[in-house]
């Protein structure tokens, strides 16, 4: 599984899961083009190159997946099923919010 | 049809049921701006060509309760306008059946290289927790700062508008801030430079006592004493130092004197805040804005919840209480003349 963190539609972060790690990498080329567009690297300060968590700006985009659930009408209504949950909400709005340029999506 | 959301306005509230049951096409998934709360959402409305987006705060109902809690949200805005602050321009609706609060996206062009960034955003960047202290976030507040090469005299200005803001919530007794639910603008602006700002204000629900029920409002404007000991405990928890909470004190008096003791500025802000305030215009305006009446206990337990915290605040800042209130509904009626 893999997960792309895009600002304006551009590339910033891939996170990759292996087994139960997430290894991030930055696209260093895309860096300036999105300095452009008011991508502050602020962001990106303490993403682990390995971590058996997910990055914080991304853990708290979905952090409220539960309170979520309701609203979003998801297929899969067993709410055990967390991860499940999280790859639906991520895939079907890919985070998006109308106050900033960030997008996630995901790539099984 | 019609495309216009005022258009579907009725006894004061914008009907967004009604709106969206005609304009199919403009409704969109809802997007959540806050991680924390899973109610809110942003929405679009318009033709294609002049397509914008709403955010729409629901309530759980339509009861008394929630009705005072959108009033409160309109009369807050009110209010701070009158001291300079900026808020979402916040109106009353009804959705999903439900009175509801809505208001346009306070970022004026969404094509900018602008952005907002909620606090709690912030603070999890920089590992503090969901309790976080007002000293938390000032701290992250500078690491951002720095790591964005934005120039000391924008951040302070951020550290001075947040303590403002603080300031007006005592005045307010908005019990509904806490650090995390803060925004902030951020990104590049119109010069290319970076920027952080304090955003206009989001969450207001609770202020001017608005956190009683209705029963509990009614018992209380026949009770002053009790009304006196149940406004006391209205205050916003900021986390201020434990060494600057003095038991003497309400928390809410702590937090004034945290913020002006040292800051000469932020006393005169003080000051201004109990020469501008005005209760009684903000009424006025909010009914005029929503061309509808505020119901009445409600009207007199917002005036009498001001009043009290304006007189204690008065005797905090040595102001002279009756002094300010002639000079205030003087000018008050020279302006409606």
């Amino acid at each position: 599984m893999v997960i792309d963190v895009l600002w304006n539609n551009i590339n910033i972060l891939k996170i990759q899961k292996r087994n139960n790690l997430y290894i991030s990498s930055i696209y260093k080329e895309n860096i300036n083009k999105v300095r452009e567009n008011g991508f502050p690297l602020y962001f990106l300060k303490d993403v682990s190159v390995v971590s058996d968590e997910l990055p914080d700006i991304i853990k708290h985009r979905i952090s409220n997946i539960n309170n979520m659930k309701g609203r979003l009408k998801f297929k899969n209504d067993n709410i055990d099923n967390l991860e499940e949950q999280i790859y639906e909400y991520i895939n079907k709005t890919e985070c998006r919010r109308p106050t900033d340029k960030f997008s996630i999506k995901i790539q099984i | 049809m019609k495309e216009n959301i005022e258009d579907y306005r009725k006894a004061g509230f914008i009907n967004l049921d009604e709106y969206f049951l005609n304009n199919p096409g403009s409704f969109t998934y809802p997007y959540y701006i806050d991680g924390y709360d899973e109610k809110n959402f942003w929405t679009q409305v318009g033709k294609e060509d002049k397509e914008k987006f709403i955010y729409v705060k629901p309530r759980e109902g339509k009861e008394a309760e929630d009705i005072y809690n959108v009033y409160a949200e309109l009369l807050y805005q009110e209010m701070m306008k009158q001291v300079g602050i900026k808020t979402a321009n916040f109106d009353a609706s009804y959705y999903d059946g439900n009175v509801a609060t809505l208001s346009e996206n306070v970022l004026d062009d969404y094509d900018k290289n602008e952005f907002i960034i909620n606090s709690s955003e912030l603070l999890c960047s920089n590992r503090y927790s969901s309790d976080s202290s007002i000293e938390d976030l000032f701290n992250t507040i500078h690491d951002y700062c720095e790591y964005e090469h934005i120039d000391k005299k924008q951040e302070e200005k951020c550290y001075k508008d947040i303590q403002k803001v603080c300031i007006a919530d005592i005045f307010l007794l908005s019990t509904d801030r806490d650090i995390n639910d803060l925004d902030f603008i951020a990104g590049k602006d119109n010069k290319e430079n970076n920027v952080l700002e304090l955003a206009p204000l989001c969450h207001n629900t609770y202020a001017l006592g608005s956190n009683f029920s209705k029963d509990e409002i009614i018992d209380m404007l026949d009770n002053c004493d009790d009304m006196e000991q149940r406004l006391d405990l209205c205050y916003t928890d900021l986390g201020i130092p434990d060494d600057k909470i003095n038991d003497n004190y309400l928390y809410w008096e702590d937090s004034l004197y945290y913020f002006i003791d040292k800051d000469e500025e932020l006393e005169e802000f003080a000051k201004y805040c109990a020469e501008r305030m005005n209760i009684d215009e903000a009424i006025l305006k909010v009914e005029k804005k929503t061309k509808s009446k505020i119901p009445q206990e409600y009207k007199e337990f917002v005036r009498a919840s001001f009043d009290q915290r304006f007189r204690a605040l008065c005797d905090c800042l040595d102001l002279d209480y009756y002094k300010l209130m002639d000079e205030k509904y003087y000018e008050y009626e020279m302006e409606e003349k």
